[in-house]
């Protein structure tokens, strides 16, 4: 077989084993036919495994020919005379990359999760939503047309949202799922925007040079702009930050891969996809690096202060994302890709050990023979005590930019709701002849 | 401050409050020393229906087990008929009622046949939607619904309807019961009541973050500033100053925390002004402080429970909190809330929300007319026999059909769901017992001390199975030993000794062999990785390398055991224990260093009497104490030795060995008549329940003459274990029955280390009984892991004294065990912590769900799934005269019998009769069954199965006939 259309092959097996996975445990469900868990964790076990195997065969491929990409016509979505549509994949080294983690982290985290949230009453929850997850983030991965890509994004989305809202019967994890979709979809406007631009200027979506070749200079600024804005919710930059600690409501190996390991982690590799858009638009570049930077500096000085180790860890998660976005600014794709996967895999392995910590606590104090566990006195030594002491103000309340958020824009909102629902209410109850309420 | 200089009776008052909010808030320990307690302490001067029912209303939690619970127990035939005919007539009294029904009848559809409460549109949709007026009840008998239908002529639709049309015409007749609606003390309360915003939803963000900065024992980077002054100067010293952007609702808290800092007010007087800002009368102040704190009560017991015991922190950081602190900043952020919440106006907060309160509407009861249809099917009374009822008699009925309330029926329920446990643990005694006198006393060469713990039993079972010639015992796991210990792995001492004394010794282990510790560098290595990962640029460089960690997070997740192997530090081979003082010193801490020669004869003389080992001593005495090591699991301590305080038992029981087998200890012990003859050797030993190994002591001591029994005990040890794992595989559900007992011992040691696993062992879960007596007459008794097992021998103790120190010790320890469990599985998320899978670990000291939460407090689902809530049944071999005044002499044992919390029975030592106590006296049992299934072996008995399995005999080869 030609190695080009075999990498066209092992990649349509990668992307399509989730989604196999996915239907497999979500449509019995509909039709309302149970599964044991046992049956649930083969179906999820084998597809991971199959996918990640086609994953290992694609790396194989781009290892020995690094230069190697082939692209698959997946279906046409739309086709008139003078213009198309098509659903585009590639299979290059970035793909390559991203579905191996997908596919490898998925996987130790569905063998992980079988034992975790064995008997609870979630668990099919849960194993639907996993594979839905992964088959978004390949979609992601391997992506060649914005269009598709943001399809992915949004399954991703839509599939954090609802395993941040896992344990539904309590009031928390439902309003900050909740507060999670909400700043996706703000910043999903901007990757639809995006597309729609590409189209209407370059007539088509592929994130390539010849797309880039076709639009303008304003055009291509404004493409560039709106898909820094549309990364910013996936990958918690400031001033969205304050979601990410929030999301830590799910079962912890759904924290693990979400807020440590891939979705976050879609926010840069998408900038990477886009690089033929991005690299000559030197605004948008410096934009980013001032958003990264900033996200960095907020991630690492609130993160110091937390006190619980989900928290903590979530803060230093975004750090990590808004280093990596900065490297992406400065044009260093490939740094991006390897400081990507190394960060994503270390902290779905601090995550998944995160309810050790009292146990790996006392390991620690008792291997250095009694006493407190040294920490770093940096900026102890440097700053002044006053500034410390407003720093540490500043750390603890996050910036006070929720509370900004909440009391300035979210304010405002809800009084327009409030309106909207008095208004309605009104007019049932003019429709009912009850009183309005009663009509509530 | 000079304003409160005149207060006194409102100080007075602020400190009763004080004092009654201290005693309701969850008294749990940070849960690195976690110790099993009653979580109803408070209520134990009740007895116990009421104390759960009045501790329902005021913690808000559920009292009993869903009716729904107690139906599926009736439907699997876990309560019989006769449990709970026996339930029902102790309830109520019989007679007829309105001379329609007999009570105890009336009673008994009320439990079995369920009635909804349904209200208004709810009622509507029944009639017209569902087959409510054409069909009699699906779940009624037989007869009953015939005798239904037989007034219509089998026509069952026009049954209905006449029956509906009867009671709906009847239902306006009745006297309507109207709910007074419940209001609340706390501004915060009325607000909502009157459709206003939740002010705690403002307030709990910022005080949960500021209470566990406070609170935080290692996990921030950047600790708190000012922790050296109280909570409220710590709060107000960062609060008062500096910028605060977006948050207007904290404008009062600023003004009034500038006071705080500069007039320097104390807890109390910032409560005080806060208070009388808020327009609290002094007469609900208790009420007030009360509610303001179980809205956070986690939180709020922490920061009592560390100003009550600061010892159980897992660091001393010098810090100062008191449950004053806390509630006077909730207050404060409460005040500001609610100021800001009501805007510009006059007058107190209290009086302007009372004013806002909309008119609750009374909480009418359900809808009479559907109630009395529901009442008359389940009574089998048709239309026409319902409309011949006069208005009296209508009313009596509904009245007392009314009565039987939700509480009430759970209660009988629940009262039916104990005898049947009673009966066949109680009948099974009985049975065994009396086979004591057929049994020849097995020729015992080793003899085999435990903890009482209830995870032992099977181990203990099992061990004597295996090996008939080894006898063994229950003392409790401290071994009388209460010290500060050092190991060789720990970095600071840690207290083991029972829960409630603080160590006065200290006992130091040394390493005098083997590959020394040389760990230091690469763990600070590894911690120094770890700290950095979290951080800017040191982190990104970590994290470049960070794909490395894919080897330990796959080995980890597929093969624990193997990972924990290669990771696990060297340990000194060789190590003695430092323990003797000659005279009188103390270290930096105050603490004794070691035990002088009079303290271990005590300590040796006291555990001795408490297994009743005084005599008859066997040439090898192994001692275990007991603990458990897991991952992912922040309630690993709650799997420890609850006798050592949540600590691992094993250090008290190479301990006590090492002094029992010192000359001069012995010769201390011939003085006061115990004779441990000279060819005797104890040795200590420690058993990990969750991987189920076994480990002994200071072997290079045993005597050259003892090696061969050691070797033998050994081989019987270890075959006892991994049957020991078996039988505890057999409640995993994934481990598949029909394993052998090396893979289930391969399975458990793997269990332990995998991370993945929320359940690591099962601990106390089904506990149930407690035994104090001899262990001839529980030997071969299958009790499935639920009996705490004390050794007692009357014999020994004419006057019962030891029985007396016995009981005090093993009583409340059972009791707070098994009612800690009782509740965390009676309401799981009031009294327990619910599922284990969000938790987030928060400044060492606690648990909370996901992002931020109170602090979870009680036991956690996964622990808790499998248990029973029964309370505890002990059994005692003991007179009940005996008995009566040990519970007359100390009102700890007294209050929880008398009240009800455990369940006692004495087993005569003469005669070998059971009295059980029952409404204030004992009262002869009467058996229900006769007989027990006779197995072989424990394993012939469980093989195959996964529930809970009721008592057997195991028939050994030393029986007669």
């Amino acid at each position: 077989m030609n190695p080009d259309t075999l990498l066209g092959l092992l990649g349509l097996i990668a992307l399509f084993m989730p989604v196999a996975a996915s239907l497999a445990l979500g449509l019995p469900w509909v039709l309302g036919a149970q599964l044991s868990e046992a049956t649930i964790r083969r179906t999820v076990g084998t597809s991971f495994g199959a996918s990640f195997l086609a994953c290992l065969a694609i790396d194989v491929l781009l290892l020995l020919d690094p230069g190697a990409a082939h692209s698959v016509t997946l279906a046409h979505w739309m086709a008139l005379p003078s213009y198309a549509v098509d659903a585009r994949v590639v299979f290059d080294l970035p793909a390559a990359v991203l579905m191996t983690l997908t596919a490898l982290l998925c996987g130790l985290i569905g063998a992980f999760s079988a034992s975790y949230l064995h008997q609870d009453p979630g668990f099919r929850r849960f194993f639907v939503l996993l594979p839905l997850f992964a088959s978004g983030m390949m979609a992601v991965a391997c992506g060649e047309t914005l269009d598709l890509i943001y399809a992915g994004w949004e399954v991703v989305g839509i599939a954090s949202a609802l395993l941040i809202a896992y344990f539904q019967y309590r009031e928390a994890p439902v309003r900050h799922g909740l507060r999670a979709f909400a700043v996706y979809r703000v910043c999903d406007v901007a990757l639809l925007t995006a597309a729609v631009l590409l189209h209407h200027h370059a007539g088509e979506a592929s994130l390539d040079a010849a797309t880039a070749g076709h639009l303008g200079d304003n055009e291509a600024l404004w493409v560039a702009l709106l898909l820094v804005i549309a990364i910013m919710g996936k990958a918690a930059a400031f001033p969205f930050t304050g979601w990410l600690p929030r999301a830590m409501e799910g079962p912890t190996p759904s924290s693990a891969i979400f807020y440590g390991a891939l979705s976050v982690h879609a926010a840069p590799f998408l900038l990477i996809r886009a690089w033929p858009l991005l690299e000559d638009q030197l605004v948008a570049r410096g934009a980013l690096a001032a958003i990264a930077l900033l996200t960095a500096a907020h991630a690492t000085m609130v993160g110091r202060v937390q006190t619980d180790v989900k928290s903590m860890l979530a803060y230093a998660s975004v750090t990590q994302v808004a280093v990596i976005l900065v490297e992406v600014s400065l044009g260093f794709t490939t740094l991006a890709l390897v400081h990507m996967t190394g960060h994503a895999i270390l902290r779905t392995w601090q995550l998944l050990r995160a309810p050790s910590l009292l146990h790996d606590h006392h390991e620690l104090v008792s291997r250095l023979g009694g006493g407190r566990p040294p920490r770093g006195t940096l900026w102890e030594r440097l700053l002044p005590v006053p500034v410390q002491r407003f720093g540490y103000r500043v750390a603890m309340e996050r910036w006070f930019v929720d509370d900004l958020a909440a009391s300035a824009l979210l304010g405002k909102l809800w009084s327009a709701f409030t309106l909207l629902d008095r208004i309605d209410r009104a007019w049932v109850a003019l429709l009912s002849g009850k009183s309005s309420e009663e009509a509530a | 401050m000079s304003a409160l200089e005149n207060t006194s009776p409102k100080l007075v008052a602020l400190q009763h409050a004080l004092e009654h909010t201290g005693h309701l808030v969850p008294a749990q320990n940070p849960l690195d020393r976690f110790v099993h307690h009653n979580p109803l302490h408070a209520f134990e001067h009740l007895p116990f229906d009421e104390a759960v029912e009045e501790a329902a209303q005021v913690f808000g939690t559920e009292p009993w087990w869903p009716e729904a619970s107690y139906q599926q127990a009736f439907a699997t035939g876990r309560i019989r008929e006769r449990d709970l005919t026996w339930a029902i007539e102790r309830a109520v009294k019989p007679g007829p009622v309105a001379g329609v029904v007999e009570r105890t009848d009336l009673a008994r559809a009320r439990l079995r046949f369920p009635i909804e409460g349904l209200r208004g549109e709810a009622v509507d949709w029944r009639l017209t939607e569902t087959p409510a007026l054409r069909e009699v009840r699906q779940d009624l008998p037989g007869e009953v619904r015939a005798c239904l239908v037989a007034e219509a002529g089998g026509d069952a639709a026009r049954a209905m309807r006449a029956l509906w049309d009867v009671a709906e015409r009847r239902a306006p007749g009745l006297a309507r019961h109207v709910v007074p609606p419940a209001s609340g003390v706390r501004v915060r309360d009325l607000l909502v009541d009157a459709g206003r915003a939740d002010t705690d939803r403002l307030v709990h963000p910022v005080l949960i973050r500021w209470s566990a900065g406070f609170l935080d024992h290692g996990v921030s980077y950047w600790p708190m500033a000012h922790r050296d002054q109280p909570f409220v100067q710590a709060f107000a010293a960062h609060f008062a100053g500096g910028v605060d952007i977006g948050r207007p609702w904290l404008r009062t808290a600023r003004q009034i925390a500038r006071r705080v800092s500069t007039e320097h007010w104390t807890a109390e007087d910032l409560l005080l002004h806060v208070l009388e800002a808020f327009g609290h009368e002094a007469a609900a102040w208790d009420d007030v402080l009360l509610r303001s704190a179980q809205a956070l009560s986690g939180w709020a017991g922490m920061f009592q429970r560390l100003s009550e015991r600061p010892d159980t922190a897992p660091e001393h950081l010098g810090i100062h909190t008191t449950l004053a602190d806390f509630l006077a900043v909730r207050l404060l952020l409460d005040l500001s809330a609610a100021e800001y919440e009501l805007g510009a106006g006059s007058g107190t907060c209290m009086a302007r929300a009372s004013a806002l309160s909309r008119k609750q509407a009374a909480s009418e009861e359900p809808d009479r007319a559907w109630s009395l249809f529901q009442l008359a099917q389940i009574l089998g009374l048709g239309a026409h026999r319902l409309g011949e009822l006069s208005d009296a008699q209508l009313q009596t009925l509904y009245d007392e059909a009314r009565a039987l309330d939700d509480w009430t029926r759970r209660r009988i329920w629940h009262e039916a769901y104990e005898q049947r446990f009673r009966v066949e643990t109680l009948d099974a005694v009985g049975v065994h017992t009396r086979r004591v006198s057929d049994r020849k006393a097995p020729a015992v060469r080793v003899q085999c001390a435990f903890c009482i713990d209830d995870r032992e039993e099977s181990m203990r079972r099992l061990l004597e199975e295996t090996a008939p010639w080894v006898g063994t015992y229950g003392v409790a796991g401290n071994y009388g030993i209460s010290m500060y210990y050092k190991g060789v792995q720990h970095g600071h001492p840690v207290a083991l000794g029972p829960a409630g004394f603080e160590p006065r010794h200290l006992v130091v282990e040394q390493a005098t062999g083997g590959a020394p510790s040389q760990t230091r560098l690469s763990a600070l290595a590894h911690h120094q990785l770890a700290v950095s990962s979290q951080t800017l640029f040191r982190g990104a460089m970590v994290a470049l390398g960070g794909a490395l960690s894919a080897v330990p997070l796959s080995m980890r997740l597929l093969a624990p055991k193997l990972h924990a192997g290669l990771i696990r530090r060297p340990m000194p081979t060789e190590t003695e224990l430092v323990y003797e003082r000659e005279g009188d010193e103390k270290d930096e801490h105050g603490l004794y260093v070691g035990f002088s020669l009079a303290e271990q004869i005590d300590i040796v003389m006291g555990t001795l009497e408490f297994m009743s080992l005084l005599r008859d001593f066997a040439p090898l005495v192994c001692c275990f104490g007991h603990g458990s090591s897991s991952m992912n699991n922040p309630h690993e301590a709650a799997h420890d030795c609850g006798a050592c305080g949540g600590g691992r038992g094993g250090p008290n029981a190479r301990l006590f060995a090492r002094m029992a087998n010192d000359p001069r200890v012995r010769a201390g012990l011939a003085e006061r008549g115990v004779h441990i003859p000279d060819e005797t050797w104890f040795v200590g030993g420690y058993h990990n329940t969750a991987d189920d190994a076994v480990e002994l002591y200071d072997l290079h001591r045993v005597p050259a003459t003892h090696q061969a029994l050691l070797a033998e005990t050994r081989t019987a040890l270890d075959e006892a274990r991994a049957l020991d794992a078996l039988e505890r595989c057999r409640k995993f559900e994934n481990v598949p029955l029909g394993v052998t007992a090396a893979e289930a011992l391969e399975h458990v040691e793997n269990r332990n280390e995998d991370l993945a696993q929320p359940r690591p062992e099962y601990g106390h879960c089904t506990n149930a009984i407690c035994f104090v007596g001899r262990r001839e007459w529980s030997r071969g008794l299958f009790l499935d892991r639920r009996a705490f097992l004390c050794s007692y021998d009357p014999d020994v103790d004419p006057d019962g004294d030891i029985l007396g120190r016995l009981l005090a010790m093993a009583v409340p320890v059972g009791a707070g065990i098994s009612l800690e469990y009782w509740f965390s599985v009676v309401d799981p998320t009031g009294y327990g912590c619910g599922t284990k899978l969000p938790h987030n670990i928060t400044g060492m000291v606690g648990v909370m769900d996901g992002h931020q939460s109170d602090l979870r407090t009680g036991l956690p689902w996964q622990m808790v799934e499998l248990h029973e809530p029964v309370r505890l049944l002990c059994v005692v071999e003991a007179t009940t005269e005996r008995l009566l005044e040990i519970a007359g002499k100390n009102p700890a044992v007294g209050r929880l019998v008398t009240g009800g919390w455990v369940q006692l029975a004495s087993l005569d030592p003469q005669t070998g009769e059971l009295q059980f106590f029952q409404d204030g006296g004992f009262v002869p049992w009467r058996p229900e069954n006769t007989s027990l299934p006779r197995v072989p072996s424990s394993q012939a008995w469980f093989a195959g199965t996964r529930g809970l399995l009721p008592p057997a005999t195991i028939v050994d080869d030393s029986e007669v006939g």
